[in-house]
């Protein structure tokens, strides 16, 4: 089986080989491999249609692929379900900001932090449900996922439902981030937003390096991920079509030929 | 073997066959254009035996007069309740689910007050024996399998060509885009929902005057219903045929060869398996959600 | 869209996050931490009182209607339960039926005291509803789960008849006995019945209000997307909510059995899940109180119209339908907003609140 040349990938924290999707007789995705490291910033960008959600889904466990491997700091987390390889450290924010609606901000992070730390159902039984009970511990960690995100912490109360768009969206990289993960996939964290909160969303994903977590990021719009990235894969029709630094992608025929080929605007510099 | 059994339950499996298909047809109908488990399926059953009852033991009427009026009294009287009532929960499942559960429990409440809860009888339509090979076989049953096929075939017709039937099917498959091609969605529910519950009386007035009817035949024929379609697959008229061909087969040679309370387990524990091992029946669509 | 202080004076505090005592922020899911006494209470006055009316001079009637109303209400717990993870169950009446003969006939045929076949009863229902969930959380929708549910409890009641005394059941089930002490006498086992039905509610409300409740929450708000995402296994909580609830319903069916000293199939039929259903829509889904003001308010209504055969069914059907249109949050979500208790209603259910 050939595969692509790709850079060494020791070191990393996420490597996935040849993944492929087929949706009758549609091919979503084919043989898209790639990898990420710690610290390390990595779009995944490409037309409407290119596979991009198709293949973080496959990546994150909520769909399954009918071939290739996924692998998490080295072990292999091909076959297991989302759930599971939330545990084992990978985690994602989706495109709609899914969040629990009638309950406050802290209590959405609380929700997410809680499988962590209790667990096992026993200790789950045996603690308190209540924020205000039980755990401090998990009441501090909220509070400072939801500062590391860039809420203003006055919102800490509010209901989630409450929010303005862009602060759900970081409400829900709080949440992604209650795992400790080493791989954070956001899913168009900034569609949808105004210029102001993209801003936002900028300065975050770069804190987030300081964490060490390897972040891989699907997103249309192209100067933030030009700003924002170490390197770009770009994907069109479900396959690889280019990868490398934002210098580089910007400058690839390829890529370009993609995005001018269909009625798509030309990624912009 | 006898030949003479064989017959018999091969008859008997074709009439129950064909009400479970009609009622059954009727339910899958209301649960593709709305997207609703409708618990009142069943009383819609009762109310047409019992309509039968009325205007035929009671007030003497010819059978089919008596036929037509039941359902076109009982799919109207559907209409409105769907729209007085049903659309006021259309949104939320769950609570469309439990409020025509309670329409269904008044409705039957309703016809155990006013006529108490024994048997009661329509005056047979058909009389006398049919030979077919060694065997007598009673001419009313056949007539109401013959019966059944001729309204099946006509729904079919109706849903393929008919403009209301196209229109069903149209919103059936996808209401918003339905409704951009100016179809009136809410007067299509209204029409789907009255309309099965005419489909369900219809088949009760088939068998009212072969069987006994008690209040509560609606709760037998709305399980019967879940049955054919949850085995058949949602959505699949072929689907709903075949199921309901096996559930009749089985229970009637189940019931012959041991007896009834085995073929309710048997029938029973086949549902469970068919749900467990192929949860979108046996022709479903892989895209059907129930 | 305005951050505002969420104080909308016709709202009673149900949906509002509020700050607790000490300033910090609580939950706005926010049910009162000490066991709710007051809702349970006020269920049993009510309950009480409408059991009284029509029927106090009947010695024995009266208690008759509190201790079914009672297994009504502990198998309606276990409802609440499965609903919680986003299921209706109709299986509550195949459990109930299971955990009758289980102990009706352990205490009848080996003698065993009362008590101890109970404790098997609601053991064998565990075990047996953890297997079977294991196998329905495969199901694919509501609608499955509840005609696999409906299925099951089927199979069980034409099982017992086929197999197991027949449709007259089993006589003679004995009364509980505790070292000498008989509860025979309808006024000592409604006590008893009342004591159950408070363990159960206490053991409901335990589960849900530790973090157990606040994982089966996450399943039922978010199963598909969020609940994954936090490395929740829907399966496990759902598994683990249709056991607990399988092992109610057990001993719903031993604590009637042992009433009426007899068990029979037909008595955990569909008009029984139905019934189930019934109470627990009427009380609030949402609630645990729910089940046990819905129990109540049903038992009552079926005394008052037992005169009329059919009348009931009708009156259910009625409630129901009157319930889902102007009164989705059940009486117990009713008597929250009049009273402004909300704060005081044990997990009130998911809903939003319109604003301005």
């Amino acid at each position: 089986m050939s595969r692509a040349p790709s850079p060494s990938t020791d070191g990393a924290v996420l490597e996935v080989e040849g993944l492929t999707k087929h949706f009758r007789g549609v091919t979503a995705v084919e043989k898209v491999s790639l990898y990420a490291a710690a610290g390390e910033i990595l779009g995944l960008i490409g037309p409407n249609g290119a596979g991009k959600t198709t293949l973080l889904n496959l990546i994150t466990g909520f769909q399954q692929q009918d071939a290739g491997r996924v692998r998490l700091k080295g072990e292999d987390v091909t076959k297991l379900r989302a759930h599971a390889i939330a545990r084992k450290g990978l985690t994602r924010t989706f495109q709609a900001p899914y969040t629990f609606e009638d309950e406050t901000v802290l209590e959405n992070v609380a929700r997410a932090l809680y499988p962590h730390a209790r667990p096992s159902v026993l200790s789950q039984l045996r603690s308190g449900r209540h924020l205000g009970k039980a755990s401090q511990d998990i009441r501090d960690r909220a509070e400072a996922l939801v500062a590391e995100v860039g809420l203003p912490p006055g919102l800490a109360t509010e209901r989630a439902s409450e929010l303005p768009y862009g602060h759900r969206k970081l409400l829900t990289v709080a949440m992604a981030l209650a795992a400790d993960p080493a791989v954070l996939c956001l899913d168009e964290p900034a569609a949808g937003l105004s210029a102001a909160e993209k801003e936002k969303v900028f300065a975050m994903v770069q804190s987030l390096r300081a964490r060490g977590v390897a972040i891989l990021i699907v997103e249309h719009d192209m100067s933030l991920i030009m700003r924002l990235c170490d390197r770009i894969v770009v994907l069109d029709h479900g396959s690889r079509i280019a990868e490398g630094t934002p210098e580089q992608v910007r400058n690839d025929p390829a890529v370009l030929a993609a995005y001018l080929g269909g009625s798509h605007g030309a990624p912009a510099a | 073997m006898d030949v003479n059994v064989v017959i018999q339950t091969v008859i008997s499996a074709l009439t129950s066959s064909a009400i479970y298909i009609l009622v059954a047809l009727g339910f899958t109908l209301v649960f593709g254009v709305m997207r609703i488990v409708n618990f009142a399926h069943g009383a819609a059953y009762t109310a047409g035996a019992y309509g039968m009852f009325i205007l035929g033991t009671k007030a003497g009427l010819p059978y089919v007069v008596s036929v037509i009026v039941t359902v076109v009294v009982v799919a109207l009287a559907a209409a409105l309740i769907e729209v007085a009532l049903v659309e006021r929960t259309a949104s939320d499942g769950l609570k469309t689910m439990i409020l025509t559960l309670g329409v269904g429990l008044m409705i039957t409440g309703a016809i155990e007050v006013a006529f108490g809860a024994s048997p009661v009888s329509v005056p047979p339509v058909v009389t006398g024996s049919l030979d077919i090979g060694p065997s007598v076989v009673p001419k009313d049953r056949v007539v109401v399998v013959i019966c059944a096929l001729v309204v099946l075939a006509l729904l079919w017709a109706f849903l393929k060509y008919g403009k209301w039937g196209q229109a069903l099917r149209a919103v059936s498959q996808d209401a918003d885009m339905a409704s951009a091609h100016g179809i009136r969605v809410k007067w299509v529910r209204a029409i789907g929902f009255g309309g099965a519950a005419g489909i369900a009386a219809l088949a009760a007035t088939l068998i009212a005057p072969v069987l006994f009817s008690t209040p509560y035949i609606g709760d037998d024929a709305l399980a019967k219903s879940f049955m054919v379609v949850i085995i058949g697959g949602v959505g699949s008229v072929p689907g709903v045929v075949l199921a309901g061909l096996l559930v009749g087969f089985v229970e009637s040679v189940t019931t012959v060869y041991w007896d009834s309370s085995i073929a309710g387990i048997v029938t029973f524990s086949v549902v469970i398996m068919v749900l467990l091992a192929a949860p979108n029946g046996l022709l479903g669509r892989s895209s059907a959600r129930v | 869209m305005t951050s505002h202080v969420v104080d909308v004076p016709e709202e009673p505090s149900i949906a509002t996050p509020r700050e607790s005592r000490h300033g910090a922020p609580v939950s706005s899911g926010g049910p009162a931490r000490r066991f709710p006494v007051l809702p349970v209470i006020v269920a049993v006055l009510v309950g009480l009182v409408l059991l009284a009316i029509p029927e106090t001079a009947r010695a024995g009637y009266y208690q008759y209607s509190f201790i079914t109303a009672s297994a009504l209400a502990i198998a309606g717990l276990g409802f609440y339960l499965v609903y919680q993870v986003g299921g209706v169950t109709f299986a509550q009446a195949g459990f109930m039926a299971i955990g009758a003969y289980t102990s009706g006939l352990l205490s009848r045929e080996l003698g065993w005291n009362v008590f101890l076949t109970a404790l098997v009863a609601i053991a064998v229902t565990v075990v047996l509803g953890a297997v079977i969930g294991v196998l329905i959380t495969r199901a694919r929708s509501e609608f499955h789960f509840i005609l696999v549910t409906f299925a099951f409890s089927e199979v069980v009641r034409l099982s017992l008849t086929r197999w197991v005394y027949g449709a007259d059941g089993i006589p003679g089930v004995p009364s509980p006995e505790l070292l000498g002490y008989s509860f025979r006498d309808p006024t000592r086992y409604y006590w008893l019945a009342a004591v159950v039905l408070l363990l159960s509610a206490a053991l409901v409300w335990r589960l849900m209000h530790s973090g157990l409740g606040r994982m089966l929450l996450s399943v039922r708000e978010g199963e598909l997307h969020l609940a994954p995402s936090f490395g929740i296994r829907p399966e496990t909580y759902k598994v683990l909510a249709f056991a607990v609830a399988s092992g109610l319903a057990g001993l719903a069916g031993a604590v009637q059995a042992h009433f009426t000293n007899f068990a029979s199939p037909d008595q955990f039929g569909l008009q029984f899940s139905v019934l189930i259903l019934t109470a627990a829509v009427i009380g609030g889904v949402g609630y645990i109180a729910g089940p046990i003001v819905g129990a109540l308010v049903l038992i009552s209504l079926e005394r008052y119209l037992s005169a009329y055969p059919g009348t009931s069914i009708v009156a259910y059907g009625v409630v129901l339908v009157v319930v889902m249109l102007l009164l989705p949050e059940g009486l117990v979500g009713l008597f929250g907003r009049i009273a402004g208790l909300g704060r005081f209603l044990p997990n009130r259910p998911n809903k939003k609140v319109e604003r301005p």
